[in-house]
């Protein structure tokens, strides 16, 4: 199947007088991996049940490829690869034959699901394991299960709500080698908490907050755009003095000493880039290591949630 | 989308997780149980009662027949196996939303339809299996200690138990697909099950479209003074209700998935 896009239309969805998501517009290129981030309560969940068709907006809508969630929730259905935050399958079952029994769900015909139950297997790792209980599963082979089911009829968006929260560095890992790995095949969309991961997996980032959508871009472009750029610094000697000598210049944000390390958030990064090499000549402290950096993705984060909490 | 669409699939996997789980064994073991100690327990009523009494006491008990154990057959096939059909069916829908598995299946193209009645038909081949067994064995042992019971009348009885537990089901998976927890599910079923089994006595109209109006009548059908075409009303008000349930189970499931 060929990856499809992702709209989402004015969306709000409220439960009494909570208002869980406000007026969401949203565009998913196909092919794109985008990582879905907000605090709790932001209304990550909401808007993936509602793309996953367990959900109805009150207002606006979701379409996959041009077919809206609500109005035709089979033919979404079809396109799409869903898992859930929490995942369980029949405890009777094994690996394989839920695979089996998903790809039949999904439509995939008889004649051609053995094949892809094995090759989905394979994808995942999980073939020796394929014939045991899913009882018996450890919490990463069941998410990797998890991972197969959502693929296994080669759907063409593949929806991930916090996929790798329960599982330890090394399964996190494999999880996100699998999105790499399928990137630019299918659409993805990945609801975490895990900043690094997003930042390790996603072309894309939208955050959300308090049902709104603060920011949405290439994960590049959000940090330039939101962040501004990081110095890097590292002298011999302690940094204490420097950073006390530059805090209260206007073109700086915060600077933070650490031994010899210093880290320069900067509000003007032209100014800074003129006057930080000064302010370190005049320091007389010989200089080890300055580097221009973009911010991380929890910086970003960090700085438009707390904002968008303050304005709230 | 079809409203059927997944229900060959999905009644695949619940008539296995029928026989994984022993679901199968345990309901047909609660039928036999009933049903044939029910038919010995009329054989020898006289004997015990006549034991507990004691030496200085003299009761005059009837002579236990074939009729009395047919009557008593219905009576208890009526209570225990209802009960095991509500605990073994009450999380059918519940528990597996409460647990995730629902989620992923709901989010394929499925219809809330397909997913209901898919559970009701794992659910009423149980009954119908452990109905028959037990019915079976019954006939034999009711001809054994007494007289053959007459067969058209007893198909008839349990005709009538086979839509007053096929309503049970119905309404138990109406309460899981309704409320957040099994537990609450069977509470409730409960509660559908004894207004299924009581109310119909306070007015006739409701007797007689509603299988009470059968099952509560095994002492006329089995002297054969009741039954033929009067016993149809009572068979398809059930079959209704049953309907009637699975679509509301429907519903609900669909404007709650997951």
């Amino acid at each position: 199947m060929i990856a499809a896009p992702v709209e989402f239309f004015h969306l709000a969805k409220s439960y009494g007088r909570l208002q869980a998501l406000r007026d969401l517009t949203l565009t998913i290129p196909a092919g794109a991996v985008l990582g879905l981030l907000g605090p709790n309560g932001a209304g990550k969940t909401t808007a993936i049940r509602i793309l996953a068709t367990l959900g109805r907006p009150s207002s606006g809508q979701v379409t996959v490829a041009g077919k809206s969630a609500s109005a035709d929730p089979d033919a979404v259905r079809r396109l799409l690869g869903y898992v859930p935050q929490e995942i369980a399958f029949p405890n009777w079952m094994s690996g394989r034959s839920y695979l089996r029994f998903a790809a039949a769900l999904s439509g995939v015909e008889a004649k051609d699901r053995g094949a892809r139950v094995e090759s989905t297997l394979e994808l995942v790792g999980l073939t020796e394991a394929g014939d045991r209980r899913t009882q018996t599963y450890s919490g990463g082979m069941r998410q990797r299960l998890g991972i197969a089911q959502a693929l296994v009829h080669e759907p063409a968006l593949l929806v991930l709500d916090e996929p790798v929260a329960a599982l330890d560095p090394i399964g996190r890992s494999e999880v996100l080698e699998l999105i790499r790995g399928i990137q630019g095949k299918v659409t993805v969309l990945l609801s975490s908490h895990l900043l690094d991961d997003v930042d390790r997996a996603c072309d894309q980032v939208a955050i959300l907050s308090q049902g709104k959508l603060l920011a949405h871009d290439s994960t590049t472009s959000i940090k330039e755009r939101y962040g501004g750029p990081v110095f890097h610094v590292e002298v011999r000697g302690g940094a204490a003095s420097l950073a006390q000598r530059i805090s209260g210049e206007a073109w700086v944000e915060h600077a933070l000493a650490d031994g010899g390390r210093l880290t320069v958030v900067v509000k003007d990064p032209a100014r800074a880039e003129l006057e930080l090499p000064l302010a370190i000549a005049a320091s007389g402290l010989p200089l080890l290591l300055y580097r221009r950096d973009l911010p991380s993705l929890e910086e970003v984060f960090l700085r438009l949630v707390s904002s968008s909490a303050q304005a709230a | 989308m079809s409203s059927m669409s997944g229900l060959r699939t999905l009644a695949g996997k619940e008539l296995r997780e029928s026989v994984v789980t022993g679901r199968w064994l345990i309901a047909a073991a609660v039928f036999m149980l009933s049903g044939l100690g029910a038919v010995v327990l009329t054989y020898y009523l006289p004997d015990l009662v006549r034991t507990q009494a004691g030496s200085g006491i003299a009761i005059a008990m009837p002579r236990q027949t074939a009729t009395d154990a047919v009557v008593a057959y219905a009576k208890d096939l009526d209570q225990l196996p209802a009960l095991a059909l509500i605990l073994l069916s009450m999380g059918g829908i519940a528990e597996e939303r409460a647990r995730g598995v629902a989620a992923l299946i709901l989010s394929r193209p499925v219809s809330a339809g397909a997913y209901v009645l898919a559970k009701f038909i794992a659910h009423g081949l149980v009954v119908l299996v452990g109905l028959s067994a037990a019915a079976l064995a019954s006939f034999g042992y009711v001809a054994l200690l007494f007289h053959p019971a007459p067969v058209g009348p007893y198909l008839l009885i349990n005709l009538g138990l086979l839509v007053m537990l096929l309503d049970v089901v119905a309404i138990t998976l109406l309460a899981s697909a309704a409320l957040g927890s099994g537990v609450a599910a069977g509470g409730v079923a409960l509660v559908g099950y004894l207004a299924l089994s009581a109310l119909p006595g306070f007015w006739a109209p409701l007797n007689n479209s509603l299988p009470t109006g059968v099952t509560g009548r095994t002492s006329e059908l089995a002297a054969g003074s009741w039954g033929g075409s009067a016993a149809v009303q009572p068979l398809v008000g059930g079959l209704v209700l049953a309907l009637v349930c699975l679509l509301l189970a429907a519903v609900a499931v669909r404007l709650r998935p997951a």
